[in-house]
């Protein structure tokens, strides 16, 4: 009998599932809607079993082949993993249900096929625990990005796809490039092995293979100055596709970007730079947001934005400060989802992207305008909800940073949050002003996804140390790297 | 040794390529030529001197008289990546030439700041 | 029955919540449960009186005991604003009557800003109360939004002071849970008993930034005048009359009670036998009061004339806080209480207007007083409590500042506030002349008195004005608790005035009043009954060689004070709001500029990356010079 918590199970399953849709698509195009749906939800089981067996601290390994790592491509699930799994599928249910009522363009079952592999390729990527599935696993995810984006085939996403396609394909070639250097250097793609045999090798030395596959995970990580992909590609892709994208997307890639500093090159003299990286991307995805007409290109320039302040976080270096930065991954992901999925029915029902446009809504849709408002509270930090509890663990953490830096550090995140607060309160005061045109009426399903959502997000704020609390053995699990290593190489040494 | 300098080379044309070119097919053109670059040089590191290829066969039915071959599976893989992605990209110019008439890359600007 | 503080703090929100689900059934449910809701604190509230509770702990976050607690302070003021959220519901069940759901958005947003007000006024460490003050900030952007025409300006001007505010103290919430360990309010003040310096004072000027831009003292005042004036006007009341003292209240703790007078005397010089601190907020608050009265006397508009005279009064209340001594600190807060009321109460009276004639510019109104003589004679009583005239309340805190500023020795002070004082009178008099007096508009013939249940918010607040103003023994009840409580010598009084108190003069209240009262009988008297007055038509007069016409007024209505306006235009052209438009404008321009790195163009895109490869490649090739 099949061990219904082995990690293989979530990159086989959907992939089987996706496969099968392409072969039974011609006939039955109705069904391939629900596809998604399902996939997530078998995903979310799978994940309940190993959930079970990582909360009480184990690591566990998924092997192939039935050989055992290194000598096989294995899959490792710790509380890192284990959190942004969770969170790539229960955002997946939630938004593939959302999508049931909201393609409308053709083909339509293609769109679901790709949002399928959308989500095991993001799946894929949070448990591996080769370097190799990652580079495979990033370009999946690319690939089937640059289809969902390009979907609507008008202008803008033509043009934003195309300059995502560049990018994304130059990404991912140094990537590869990158793995290839470090397998060079160690003769090994298990990341377990390759971190044991890194540490004998001078910083300098790790340096060219690491910053090649920073690089590359940084235009998807959406990190200054890769990034100017992101404020075409997000707003071009239907409503959906931009929650994904934002929501999961970004936090895998930087998911990615972490495992790669602290497991396997445990690369503490970095941090320095990775801390000025995100002080631009930050401030200048705020401001650039600021001055945007468009609703989703100025959501979109938030995520930029929200990176670059929890990767800052995460750069300070400390327990806390890691524990930090991974919850307010947590409350971006989930609220930036919870925003665009609104934001599409906004769109949807207004026939238009820009801000003025939607003058009004909120006094005839009352339940979409609350979700999105508690959503966006929660994005800039507003108190009582679960973004304020974050936002603080982050600024407590940012003092602990040395020098002159981390007071302007400091300043500069609360500096942003002002800005950020203003330009969502410009979209609240628009929302309620006066209505002076009609709005055409949408699907009331639509509004379902994005209430759950909200309601795990208020179920979050009112028990904020819960998630504080997980967040923090997670952090302690992961700067612990013997752990892992131990774990995975188990029958090695 | 040669050929990791040549590899890079290619490497390197294929970004000169991506930032100095106006044509779109040109840029995919460039990528394919990083791609093709970097298969190389996964290639190249792979190759151990007096050594043969990773295939069983007739008087080779010994690992240790074979080049490294977990390289050589790398790069089976990246090519296949790399056809997909350029396949995707080809769509996309074809695309952009039906709706904006024109090949140069600094006409399609605009979605800007 | 004793109700824990928990409760106290949730009663509203659940009322609130109630309402909003009433509303679904019936307007006048919700406005039933919304009522019955406002009433419910001043049955638990009474408990707490006389107690200080300490360390309620509610809930734990970030290691930290979040806990409520009540003080003297805390329950004078909770006291205060139930009754004015009581009264303010009252006429916003008027005011949103015929506005759907608009309305019942409303209630609930005014139910949760109360409970919002609650929760500040009843934290025990630095946590809670910025969470709900945060909350609160949130509720009035969406509360001012359903006023006037300008109400969007409104909004954003509002929201972006609050939330420069805001990001200020949680600066300083931050800094000193760092550097404290503890968020609690007496373990803070054991903490900053010891801190150095420049903690002490970054701190402190942190949390000053964020509760004067509260209070609306200047320069953080810029937003209130257009707030209060768009926003609906029972918002109004409760922004002018409880929000502001919000900010006022923490100000009282945090510089009393958390810091302490004696910390800033020993770590800072003295400057006239004053901390150098309190002397620049003296200063501040003396500078608010003249050019708010001075700005106040130009307006054209009823609302923009008592949201400026809120910004004075403000100053007058932080001028006798940060004076230090008893008889200061008594005036300060006497004052809060009589502003609450005075200026609630003309709140009331203008909305009142409003709803009856549906302007709120003043040349377009007038002699509406023998169709509102209850509104009328409230303004009246109303515009003494200002002006600070007995027997009203307004002379008693205002007269307490005087003495304070005279035992101090600032005689410059001393002359400002009672330049303030004076120019209170001009500014109110123009009110209740251009209301009230002078010639009835056609279109107001058929204007009738505001509905007997909408008069009950002004009657009982012109009441208590009274009540307050000749037997001063009861707010002093609460006002000497306080000062034991913030560690000063609390000011002797007895229930009619001032006797024993040395340095006062006038002992009693009352005596004073019935004399201001005998002579207005006096002057009444001989005004009737000497024979030489003739009771005429406004229009059967002759004025200056002309008969008058209806169509012609001949009241001063526009440009009432414009001689005064001639003689302070030279200091008009000093605005501190240009001040603030020109370096918004600023910074607009620079962000402009930064935000250009995304050209849109594929090539600087990817040459981003390149040149980011680069310089780490020199890295490695130099040897790790910069590592």
């Amino acid at each position: 009998m099949v061990n219904p918590g082995n990690p293989t199970l979530l990159v086989v399953l959907p992939l089987f599932f996706a496969f099968l849709s392409i072969i039974i698509s011609p006939f039955a195009k109705k069904v391939i809607k629900f596809v998604p749906l399902v996939v997530s939800a078998i995903n979310l089981i799978v994940i309940y079993f190993i959930g079970l067996k990582v909360t009480s601290g184990q690591i566990v390994i998924g092997g192939t082949a039935g050989l055992m790592p290194p000598y096989s491509i294995n899959l490792a699930v710790d509380k890192f993993n284990f959190v942004i799994v969770l969170l790539v599928n229960v955002l997946g249910l939630l938004i593939s249900f959302y999508n049931i009522f909201y393609v409308k363009e053709e083909p339509v079952d293609k769109f679901h096929i790709l949002f399928t592999l959308l989500i095991m390729s993001a799946s894929w990527i949070s448990v591996t625990g080769d370097l190799f599935n990652v580079f495979v696993a990033f370009e999946v995810l690319s690939l089937s990005s640059f289809g969902l984006v390009g979907f609507m085939r008008n202008s803008d996403a033509i043009e934003a796809g195309f300059k995502y396609v560049v990018l994304g394909i130059l990404a991912g070639s140094f990537i590869l490039l990158g793995v290839v250097l470090v397998y060079a250097m160690t003769g090994t793609l298990n990341m377990a092995h390759i971190a044991d045999k890194l540490q004998t090798i001078s910083t300098l030395q790790k340096l060219i293979p690491f910053i090649f596959i920073f690089f590359g995970l940084a235009v998807e990580g959406a990190l200054f100055p890769v990034n100017s992909w992101l404020p075409d590609a997000h707003p071009a892709a239907p409503s959906g596709v931009s929650a994904m994208l934002s929501g999961i997307v970004t936090t895998t890639a930087i998911y990615a970007i972490i495992r790669v500093i602290v497991t396997i090159f445990n690369y503490s003299a970095f941090i320095p730079y990775l801390f000025i990286i995100a002080l631009l991307t930050l401030a200048f995805g705020e401001i650039a947001a600021f001055y945007q007409k468009d609703l989703k290109r100025m959501l979109a320039y938030s995520t930029i934005g929200q990176t670059g302040l929890f990767v800052l976080a995460f750069s300070v270096g400390t327990e806390a400060s890691i524990s930090a930065s991974l919850t307010q991954m947590i409350n971006h992901s989930v609220s930036k989802a919870i925003i665009f999925l609104t934001a599409g029915i906004m769109i949807e029902a207004a026939k238009s992207r820009n801000i003025d446009d939607l003058k009004g809504f909120g006094r005839k849709n009352i339940l979409t305008s609350i979700v999105f408002v508690f959503a966006a509270l929660s994005l800039i930090g507003v108190p009582p909800f679960f973004g304020f509890f974050t936002k603080f663990a982050i600024l407590q953490s940012l003092l602990d940073f040395p020098g002159f830096l981390g007071y302007f550090a400091f300043g500069l995140v609360l500096i942003m949050a002002i800005v950020e607060g203003v330009y969502f309160y410009r979209v609240f005061r628009v929302l309620f002003a006066p209505i002076d045109k009609e709005f055409e009426k949408v699907n009331d399903w639509l509004v379902v996804a994005p209430f759950i959502l909200v309601l795990i997000l208020v179920l979050m704020s009112s028990k904020p140390m819960y998630v504080l609390n997980f967040t923090s053995t997670v952090a302690n699990q992961l700067v612990q790297r013997t752990i892992y290593l131990t774990s995975v190489l188990g029958g090695m040494k | 040794m040669i050929f990791y300098v040549s590899a890079l080379l290619i490497i390197g044309i294929g970004i000169y390529a991506i930032i100095i070119k106006k044509n779109l097919i040109k840029i995919i053109i460039g990528l394919d030529l990083i791609e093709t670059g970097i298969n190389l040089l996964i290639v190249s590191i792979g190759y151990i001197n007096g050594k043969t290829a990773p295939i069983f066969s007739k008087g080779v039915m010994n690992a240790s008289r074979m080049v490294d071959s977990v390289p050589q599976a790398l790069t089976l893989t990246s090519i296949v990546i790399g056809a997909s992605e350029l396949a995707l990209a080809a769509a996309f110019v074809v695309l952009l030439y039906r709706k904006y008439g024109t090949l140069d890359v600094r006409k399609i600007r605009s979605l800007r700041w | 029955m004793n109700f824990s503080l928990l409760m106290i703090l949730l009663t509203p929100f659940f009322g609130g919540l109630l309402a909003y689900a009433a509303s679904a059934l019936h307007k006048s449910v919700r406005n039933i449960f919304f009522l019955i809701f406002m009433l419910i604190p001043f049955v638990e509230l009474p408990v707490y009186l006389n107690k200080t509770v300490d360390n309620f702990y509610y809930l734990t976050i970030l290691g930290q005991n979040l806990s409520l607690g009540i003080n003297p302070l805390s329950s004078m003021m909770l006291l205060l604003f139930t009754l004015i959220f009581f009264l303010s519901s009252i006429f916003m069940m008027f005011e949103f009557n015929d506005r759907g759901e608009e309305g019942d958005l409303a209630v609930l947003e005014l139910s949760f800003l109360e409970g919002a007000v609650f929760g500040v006024l009843l934290a025990r460490d630095i946590l809670t109360f910025f969470i709900f003050f945060e909350l609160m900030a949130v509720l009035v952007f969406f509360l001012v939004g359903k006023g006037y025409k300008e109400a969007h300006t409104a909004q954003m001007k509002y929201i972006t002071w609050a939330l420069i505010g805001a990001n200020s103290m949680l600066a300083a919430i931050v800094l000193l849970l760092f550097k404290a360990g503890n968020i609690g309010y007496t373990e803070i003040a054991g903490y900053l008993s010891t801190a150095p310096t420049s903690i002490v004072l970054v701190t402190f000027i942190l949390f000053a930034i964020g509760f004067l831009i509260e209070a609306s003292i200047m320069p953080f005042h810029v937003w209130t005048p257009i707030t209060y004036a768009e926003a609906p006007d029972s918002v109004s009341v409760v922004l002018a009359s409880v929000v502001k003292k919000v900010g006022l209240y923490l100000f009282a703790l945090f510089a009393f009670s958390l810091f302490g007078l004696n910390l800033f005397s020993k770590l800072l010089p003295q400057v006239l036998n004053n901390s150098l601190v309190m002397y620049i907020l003296q200063w501040i608050g003396a500078l608010t009061i003249i050019i708010g009265t001075f700005i106040a006397i130009v307006q054209e508009d009823a609302k923009k004339i008592l949201a400026w005279s809120s910004v004075a009064q403000s100053g007058y209340i932080l001028l006798g806080l940060s004076l230090g001594t008893p008889l200061g600190v008594a005036g300060g807060l006497l004052h809060i209480i009589n502003h609450s009321i005075f200026k609630g109460l003309l709140f009331f009276v203008v909305g009142g207007v409003i709803y009856r004639t549906g302007t709120k510019n003043l040349p377009e109104l007038g002699g509406l007083i023998k169709k509102m003589p209850v509104s009328f004679i409230s303004m009246l009583l109303g515009i003494i409590a200002v002006a600070g005239i007995p027997p009203l309340n307004g002379f008693n805190s205002k007269y307490l500042i005087y003495e304070a500023l005279i035992q101090k020795n600032e005689p410059i002070l001393l002359t400002i506030a009672l330049l303030g004082g004076t120019g209170s009178f001009m500014y109110v008099y123009r009110l209740i002349h251009s209301i009230f007096l002078g010639q009835l508009h056609e279109e107001h013939e058929s204007v009738r008195e505001v509905p007997l249940i909408m008069q009950i918010p002004m009657i009982v607040l012109a009441l208590l004005a009274l009540l307050f103003g000749v037997l001063p023994g009861i707010p002093m009840y609460f006002v000497s608790k306080v000062e034991a409580f913030l560690g000063l010598d609390p000011i002797k009084y007895n229930l009619t005035g001032f006797p024993e108190q040395p340095g006062l003069h006038a002992g009693n209240v009352p005596v004073i009043s019935i004399t201001f009262v005998a002579g207005l009988v006096v002057a009444g008297l001989l005004f009737y009954l000497l024979p030489r007055a003739r009771k005429v038509h406004q229009l059967d007069n002759y004025y200056a060689g002309e008969v008058l016409t209806k169509d012609v007024k001949y009241n001063y209505s526009f440009g009432f004070y414009s001689f005064f306006d001639d003689i302070i235009a030279p200091f008009n052209k000093w605005s501190v709001e240009s001040v603030y438009e020109s370096f918004v404008g600023f910074i607009k321009t620079a962000g402009d500029y930064l935000r250009r790195v995304y050209t849109g163009n594929l090539e600087t895109y990817v040459s981003f990356g390149v040149i980011l490869l680069v310089i780490f490649s020199l890295i490695y090739i130099l040897g790790g010079i910069l590592w």
